[in-house]
């Protein structure tokens, strides 16, 4: 016997590890406050073979718009802190993620996702009406039915198609042998409104639906998919921006706020001016760095 | 199992799996994650560990268990073993993994097996 038996020793857990217990465990505590979610991408949609396999970054979770502050009060209860929001972003937020200093990954809890056109809300119920069970870590969880979950897996590829990874994630949805058919998912995106959104992918595997099918998409989802080069829709959005608040929108391209930085790194809320100021250089740089390079590969007709 | 009488009253010790675990079983090493969902504190079992974890379902007190487990273990020295499995069955019932069913000895069984 080996010492690990005489006492039970706490390890670092692996990124899929704390995916599959931090899935259970949040369907545990909404559905212990009488709030409905369902589990979004990941390794359901790995398991539903709408996925490539690979480990995911964050669990991903879909509830009632009018749950988010009641979920937001438990998460915080048990020492869940929301992350930072850009507020120069050009975009409404569709979702909060949640950090813990224990655990490695993130708690992402959508209130809407971007691509449904109809009322958040609306759209929930219906995906809840048609809910599927899966099982992880041993727990019972509600997760979208298949052509629900192809449509989410499809809009968030789609939202960002520039991205080698989205690309792939697509062409392995296209590929996939459990697709459900074309008509449901085309059912599915009329409920929702999500039909325009889901044009290039649905014309791609079934060539045959006419144009006529698909309604014009929001303004907002085309700047989301021409966001390739990160400040970009921020700097499209201060220059549209009515006059008496281009000065502040301006402002805040160039410098932005602790808030905005932390995004993508926690430390910078506790960080030095001279930090913060490192950093803004840096985004500066690393934006302007890769305008030029899509400049350049448009020029070379490689985009 | 002959000399078990000195530790009849750890032999008493009976439990339950708590409800609320989630557990992520490895095929590919001998490695089980779990975790109380109320709890949010994972536990990583390795090695033996997992088959004890294992038997702690099929089997509801500490007799059964030796049992069990000389049946997987040909020839393990069960009053080597039998204090050490009692320490395990203990941790998990301290962290709420397992929970008391009823417990006939006393407290003096936590240093009557050492």
């Amino acid at each position: 016997m080996n010492h690990q038996t005489d006492e039970p020793i706490r390890l670092s857990l692996t990124l899929e590890e704390s995916i599959a217990l931090l899935t259970a465990q949040s369907h545990f505590w909404a559905h212990r406050a009488g709030i409905d979610v369902l589990v979004l991408k990941g390794p359901l949609a790995v398991e539903a073979g709408l996925r490539p396999s690979r480990p995911s970054a964050d669990v991903d979770i879909l509830l009632r718009p009018s749950d988010a502050a009641i979920f937001d009060r438990i998460l915080s209860d048990l020492g869940w802190l929301p992350r930072p929001h850009d507020d120069s972003s050009a975009f409404m937020y569709h979702s909060e993620s949640y950090y813990h200093r224990s655990w490695s990954v993130d708690i992402d809890v959508h209130h809407e996702f971007p691509g449904f056109e109809e009322e958040p809300e609306a759209v929930f119920d219906y995906m809840w009406n048609r809910r599927c069970n899966a099982v992880i870590a041993g727990v019972t969880v509600e997760v979208p039915d298949l052509p629900a979950m192809a449509t989410i897996q499809a809009l968030h590829a789609l939202r960002s198609p520039w991205k080698p990874q989205h690309q792939g994630d697509l062409d392995f949805l296209s590929q996939s042998s459990h697709l459900p058919p074309v008509e449901e998912i085309v059912a599915f995106g009329h409920a929702t409104k999500c039909l325009g959104e889901l044009q290039p992918w649905l014309q791609e595997i079934a060539p045959d639906l006419p144009d006529t099918l698909f309604p014009a998409v929001d303004a907002d989802w085309l700047r989301r998919q021409d966001e390739e080069v990160p400040g970009v829709a921020r700097l499209k959005a201060a220059a549209h921006e009515p006059w008496h608040r281009k000065p502040l929108a301006w402002f805040r391209v160039f410098f932005p706020s602790r808030t905005s930085l932390a995004v993508r790194d926690i430390n910078l809320l506790s960080a030095s001016p001279w930090q913060l100021n490192r950093e803004r250089a840096r985004r500066l740089i690393e934006g302007a760095s890769l305008a030029v390079s899509r400049y350049l590969r448009r020029g070379s007709g490689n985009d | 199992m002959g000399e078990r009488s000195p530790r009849s009253e750890v032999f008493a010790l009976r439990w339950t799996r708590a409800e609320d675990i989630a557990e992520l079983p490895s095929t590919w090493r001998s490695r089980t994650v779990i975790m109380r969902l109320s709890a949010a504190k994972p536990l990583i079992l390795e090695g033996t560990g997992v088959e004890l974890w294992r038997l702690t379902e099929t089997c509801s007190d500490l007799e059964q268990m030796l049992n069990e487990l000389a049946e997987v273990f040909p020839g393990l020295p069960l009053d080597e073993a039998g204090p050490q499995v009692e320490r395990f069955v203990r941790s998990l019932l301290l962290e709420g993994f397992l929970q008391y069913r009823d417990v006939v000895g006393r407290e003096s069984t936590a240093s009557g097996g050492q």
